[in-house]
């Protein structure tokens, strides 16, 4: 990245999104999730501006996956979106939101953040106890809806990107983990176990 | 981070400290995982009424192979029957969901009501 390129580019407002975004390198960086202006995301950019990949990653870090795959086919200057950017998006579909799917949906995620260019890793949890009991809660408005059940065998894989957890319960955007905690139960005496793994 | 970390606890509620938590006890804390959203599954597993009956079996049975008694759980099965008549013949689940239209989640919450009435009845006058 040179500061040239970014003169040329001719967008003033990308410097102020840059402070956002942590340089290549830099991955373990805590993420911002400040909003960003639209101004700065409606802005095209030039051919080869580097400023693609800086918004690649803010979309990633909003959740926002249209604009993940708009800004991927645009770096790639390719008109078809590639299966495993596909997979990436259909792992957040609802159907997902069931106990058993949780490996499968954390191997894609993990896959389609990897070959977006990001470092992600896995979070195991595993609960310490007797009865095994682990569920999510499923909040609308700061009102239980339900509480799912997360796992049958009191053992639970998401991704950790960035500072913060994300599967098919928190979609793209992830909880922090001090968010994810606060909904995920087990009965009482039970610990909730967590673990920063490479692989699965 | 890195290695395993305990990353939340959750505690042993405080009217159960410091004393014998019986069946009775168990069944107060389903019918209130019901009552709050999260769901009969979250005490016994799933969310059918026989999961209830496995997990009352379950609990007496620990109970008794341990050479354990549990007064309470024993009175309320017969005030249930005696006083109740709410323990017919073909099982209180049978009867309990056909009552409330196959809805499991209601028939569950049916025994537990009768569960939290009498434990309301019964510690608010204790039997000498």
């Amino acid at each position: 990245m040179r500061t040239s390129t970014f003169v040329s580019a001719g967008t003033v407002l990308l410097l102020g999104l840059l402070c956002l975004v942590p340089f290549e390198g830099l991955a373990s960086s805590p993420a911002a999730m400040a909003p960003l202006p639209s101004l700065v995301l409606n802005t095209p950019p030039l051919p080869g501006d580097e400023s693609i990949r800086a918004r690649l990653k803010a979309c990633l870090l909003m959740g926002d996956l249209h604009c993940v795959v708009d800004q991927y086919l645009l770096l790639k200057d390719i008109g078809r979106v590639p299966g495993w950017l596909v997979a990436f998006q259909n792992a957040f579909a609802v159907a997902n939101q069931k106990a058993g799917e949780c490996e499968k949906v954390a191997k894609t995620i993990h896959e389609g953040l990897t070959r977006l260019g990001q470092r992600p890793e896995f979070l195991r949890i595993t609960i310490d106890g007797q009865a095994k009991v682990m569920g999510f809660d499923e909040i609308a408005q700061g009102v239980l809806i339900r509480t799912h059940q997360l796992s049958t065998r009191a053992y639970h894989v998401a991704v950790w990107f960035e500072g913060r957890v994300i599967d098919a319960y928190t979609g793209p955007a992830g909880l922090s983990l001090r968010e994810y905690m606060a909904r995920l139960n087990t009965s009482p005496g039970s610990k909730i176990v967590e673990e920063v793994v490479q692989t699965l | 981070m890195t290695g395993k970390r305990v990353v939340k606890e959750e505690p042993i509620p405080e009217d159960w400290r410091g004393r014998r938590v019986g069946l009775m006890d168990a069944l107060l804390y389903a019918r209130n995982q019901i009552l709050m959203k999260r769901g009969l599954w979250f005490a016994t597993g799933f969310d059918t009424v026989e999961s209830l009956v496995s997990f009352i079996l379950g609990w007496a049975s620990n109970t008794q192979f341990n050479g354990g008694s549990d007064q309470e759980w024993e009175d309320f099965w017969e005030w249930l029957r005696d006083v109740k008549h709410e323990m017919p013949p073909e099982g209180w689940h049978v009867k309990y969901l056909r009552d409330c239209d196959g809805d499991h989640e209601r028939a569950a919450l049916k025994f537990l009501d009768f569960a939290a009435e009498f434990v309301a009845l019964r510690r608010k006058t204790p039997s000498p």
